[in-house]
C-alpha cells in the first residue's frame, strides 16, 4: 500500500503550542486545484502500472477542513474523471482538529467513503486553541459541538493526545478522560516532540513518557477489554501476546518505499517532518509520477539505515522485530543523520521492560533473530 | 421525533386525545388504578404501566386480584410491617409489580433485599441528599452477585443486562426519565424531556403534535449531547472511572456526599464479573 499525505493546506485555525505547522516561514499556502487534479492524474497512472498495489489518502495540514467542503466535492469529481477503473483501490482518511466540521463536509466524505475521522483533544488549558496563549477554552466547545454532528451522522473518530510535560502530573486523569469521551475507537498516546529550545516547558524525556505509560498501563491492563483500542499497548498486546506483527510508520523499518508527502505546491517528500525540514525532497507531481517518487534513489539510505542499525546500534537489541530503530526523522533530530536509532526506542524498550513485560507476565521473544 | 411512551396524569381529557399510545399513567392514589384500568377500555390506548406514588407503606396497601393484568411501579416510602406484607406475597407475585423504596431511609437498603429475595421486582430510588454509598455497594453486590436466587433489583440488574463498555449506559429508563423512551406530559398536553423538566415548567412543545417539529428535534439533539458539557471542565466526572454507567448524575453532590465514584467503578467490576458468569455458565453433564 502507497501512502499519500496530502498536505491541502498550510493554513490552520488553531495555535497549539506544541505544533510545528504554524510556526513554519513558509505556512500559509494551499493546494491549488491544479495540483489536485494532478494528484488523481498520478494515481490513476501508478495504480494502472501496479495492479495488486491500493493508495492510502490522508488529508493532512496545516487543517484540511480550511478548504472547504467544495475541496473535497472537486476531488470526488477528479476522482470519478481520473480514476474510474481504480478508484476501488484508493482509500481515504483524514487528520482534523475539527473544529472548521459542517453538516456541509457530510455527503461529500460519505462518497469518498470516508466514515471516521482522525483528530486530537488536550483538556489540559493553553495548549490547543486559536490565538497566544492558546484558547483551548473555544478550541474545546468547538470541537464538542463539531462532535454532535459527527456522532449525529453516525461517523467514527479517533484521537491523538500529545503528552506533555503538563500531562505527567495527572496520567491517570487523563487516561479517564480520553476513555470517557471516546468510548469505542482509537486513541493514541503520542510523546510531544520539541525540537527548538524555546518550549522547554512542555518538552518531555523519554523515560518520562516511559513512567506516564506505566502509571496507566496497569488500569488498561486489568480491563482492556472496557477501554478503546489505545496506542501504544494495544499494538504491543498484538505484537508480543498474539504474536501479529503490525507496526505504525515509526516502528516499522518499512516506511521507506510506501509513503508519500505531498505539499500544497506539490512538491514531494517522504513525510510531513521531512518536508518542514526540507529533507528526503523527491520532487514535484507536475514532473514525476508517483512510481519515480516511490523509487527515488533518495530513498534508499532509509533502507541502508535499516541494514546498518541492524549490524550497529541495534545489534542484538531483543526488540529490533518491534522498532526497528524507530523513525529516522527522530535521529535526524538528534544527530543531523539518519543513520542512527531514535532516542524513543529507548522510550519503546524502557516501557517494555519496566512494565508491559512484569504487569502481563509475558516476555517478548522475537519470531527471527 | 417518537418516542414509544408518552408519562402523563390520569385525566381523561387528556388520555382521550392519546388513542392508539403507550402511556404510563401517573396516579397519587391507590383507589385510582381501578379508574386508569377502565378508561383503557373506554379509550384506545395501551397501558405500558401505571406508575403509583404513595405515603402507604407496601405492606399496607390494598393489593387486588383485578390488578393481576395491570404492570405496576409503585413508589413507596417504606416495607411497612413485614407480617402484613408476607401475607399478601402470593398476590403480589402474581402482579406484574417493580417497587420502588427510596435511598432517604437506610433500612430500605435491606428492605430491597428483603422484597427480592421473596421474589418482587425491586429498585432503588435515589434521593440526592440521601445516599449511603457503602450500603448501595452491599445492595448492589447483592443484586448481581447473589448466593441465593431472588427477583431483580434495579437499576443495577437493568445496567447489568444491557451493558456495553464501549457506549455511554444509561439506566434513566427505570425512572421512566430517558427521553428516548419516555416523553412527559401535563394536564394541558405539554410535553417535557423529563420528570424534572415537568415540575419547572421546561416543555418542548406544546403537544404532541408539534414533536416533528425541526426545532424541537434540534432540543432533542442537544439534550441527547447534554454529556459533552462535563468534558469541557478541568475536574469532575469526565475523569471518573465510573462514567461509562453514571454519565454524571450525581455532579451535584460528590462534594457533599462523596462516594459515588468509588461506588460506580466497582459496579462496573461487578457487572463483567456478572457478566462473565453468565456468559460461562456450564451444565454439569446429566441425562
Amino acid at each position: 500500500m502507497a501512502t499519500l499525505i496530502l498536505k491541502v493546506t498550510e493554513k490552520c485555525n488553531s495555535n497549539c503550542y506544541y505544533c510545528d505547522v504554524v510556526r513554519k516561514k513558509n505556512s500559509g499556502s494551499s493546494m491549488s486545484l491544479e495540483v489536485l487534479e494532478q494528484v488523481f492524474i498520478r494515481i490513476n497512472e501508478f495504480l494502472l502500472k501496479e495492479k495488486e498495489e491500493t493508495v492510502e489518502i490522508l488529508w493532512h495540514g496545516g487543517e484540511p477542513l480550511l478548504s472547504g467542503p467544495e475541496f473535497y466535492l472537486t476531488a470526488l469529481e477528479f476522482q470519478e474523471r481520473y480514476c474510474n477503473s481504480t478508484k476501488d483501490r484508493i482509500r481515504y482518511s483524514m487528520q482534523t482538529n475539527l473544529t472548521c466540521f459542517s453538516e456541509d463536509f457530510i455527503d461529500v466524505f460519505r462518497k469518498l467513503g470516508m466514515t471516521s475521522i482522525g483528530t486530537s483533544f488536550d483538556p489540559e488549558p493553553n495548549i490547543r486553541g486559536p490565538g497566544t496563549p492558546s484558547n483551548s477554552d473555544l478550541y474545546n466547545r468547538l470541537f464538542m459541538e463539531k462532535l454532535e454532528i459527527l456522532e449525529s451522522n453516525g461517523f467514527g473518530w479517533g484521537m491523538i493526545y500529545v503528552v506533555t510535560k503538563k500531562s505527567l502530573a495527572h496520567p491517570l486523569d487523563v487516561f479517564f478522560f480520553l476513555t470517557n469521551l471516546l468510548l469505542t475507537g482509537g486513541i493514541s498516546l503520542n510523546p510531544v516532540l520539541i525540537y527548538d529550545n524555546k518550549r522547554k516547558d512542555i518538552s518531555i524525556t523519554p523515560e518520562e513518557f516511559v513512567d506516564f505509560l506505566g502509571a496507566i498501563f496497569p488500569v488498561w491492563w486489568e480491563h482492556r477489554y472496557r477501554y478503546p483500542d489505545l496506542e501504544p499497548f494495544r499494538s504491543l498486546y498484538a505484537n508480543i501476546i498474539d504474536g501479529n506483527r503490525m507496526l505504525g510508520c515509526v516502528d516499522s523499518g518499512d516506511c521507506t518505499y510506501h509513503h508519500i508527502n505531498v505539499a500544497p505546491d506539490g512538491e514531494t517528500s517522504q513525510c510531513g517532518r521531512s518536508a518542514d525540514w526540507g529533507l528526503l525532497q523527491y520532487g514535484n507531481i507536475m514532473d514525476k509520477s508517483f512510481f519515480d517518487i516511490l523509487h527515488h534513489k533518495e530513498r534508499d539510505q532509509l533502507k541502508e539505515r535499516v541494514a546498518l542499525l541492524f549490524s550497529g546500534e541495534c545489534n542484538n537489541c531483543r526488540f529490533w522485530e518491534l522498532c526497528h530503530g524507530g523513525c529516522p526523522l527522530d535521529a535526524y533530530s538528534k544527530h543531523q543523520s539518519f543513520m542512527h536509532k531514535s532516542e524513543w526506542c529507548d522510550a519503546k524498550r524502557g516501557f517494555i521492560e519496566k512494565y508491559f513485560e512484569p504487569i502481563s507476565g509475558v516476555r517478548f521473544e522475537p519470531k527471527n533473530q | 421525533m417518537n418516542p414509544d411512551f408518552f408519562v402523563c396524569p390520569l385525566n381523561k381529557k387528556l388520555i382521550r386525545t392519546l388513542r392508539e399510545r403507550s402511556l404510563v399513567i401517573k396516579l397519587d392514589k391507590i383507589q385510582d388504578v381501578g379508574q386508569a384500568v377502565a378508561l383503557e377500555k373506554e379509550f384506545d390506548f395501551h397501558i405500558h404501566c401505571l406508575q403509583l406514588e404513595t405515603q402507604t407503606p407496601l405492606a399496607s396497601i390494598p393489593f387486588q386480584n383485578d390488578w393481576l393484568d395491570v404492570p405496576l411501579a409503585v413508589y413507596t416510602p417504606s416495607l411497612g410491617n413485614f407480617f402484613d406484607f408476607v401475607e399478601k406475597l402470593p398476590l403480589l407475585r402474581q402482579i406484574n409489580i417493580r417497587v420502588y423504596l427510596p435511598t432517604n431511609k437506610k433500612e430500605n437498603y435491606t428492605n430491597l433485599q428483603i422484597i427480592s429475595s421473596l421474589g418482587i421486582t425491586s429498585a432503588l430510588e435515589f434521593k440526592k441528599d440521601y445516599l449511603d454509598w457503602e450500603l448501595m455497594t452491599d445492595l448492589m453486590t447483592y443484586a448481581l452477585l447473589p448466593l441465593v436466587p431472588h427477583a431483580p433489583i434495579d437499576p443495577f440488574y437493568y445496567i447489568a443486562n444491557r451493558y456495553d463498555p464501549h457506549k455511554r449506559n444509561d439506566y434513566n429508563s427505570v425512572y421512566f426519565n430517558d427521553f428516548r423512551f419516555y416523553l412527559h406530559l401535563d394536564h394541558d398536553g405539554r410535553v417535557y424531556f423529563s420528570h424534572d423538566d415537568l415540575k419547572q415548567g421546561h416543555y418542548i412543545a406544546d403537544s404532541i403534535e408539534e414533536l416533528n417539529n425541526p426545532e424541537v428535534e434540534k432540543e432533542l439533539s442537544k439534550r441527547y449531547f447534554r454529556w459533552t458539557g462535563f468534558f469541557l471542565k478541568t475536574d469532575g466526572c469526565a475523569y471518573c472511572p465510573g462514567w461509562r454507567i453514571c454519565l454524571g448524575k450525581f455532579s451535584d453532590t460528590v462534594k457533599s456526599i462523596p462516594g459515588c465514584s468509588k461506588f460506580f467503578s466497582e459496579f462496573m467490576d461487578v457487572i463483567e464479573q456478572y457478566k462473565s458468569i453468565q456468559r460461562d455458565k456450564k451444565e454439569v453433564w446429566q441425562p
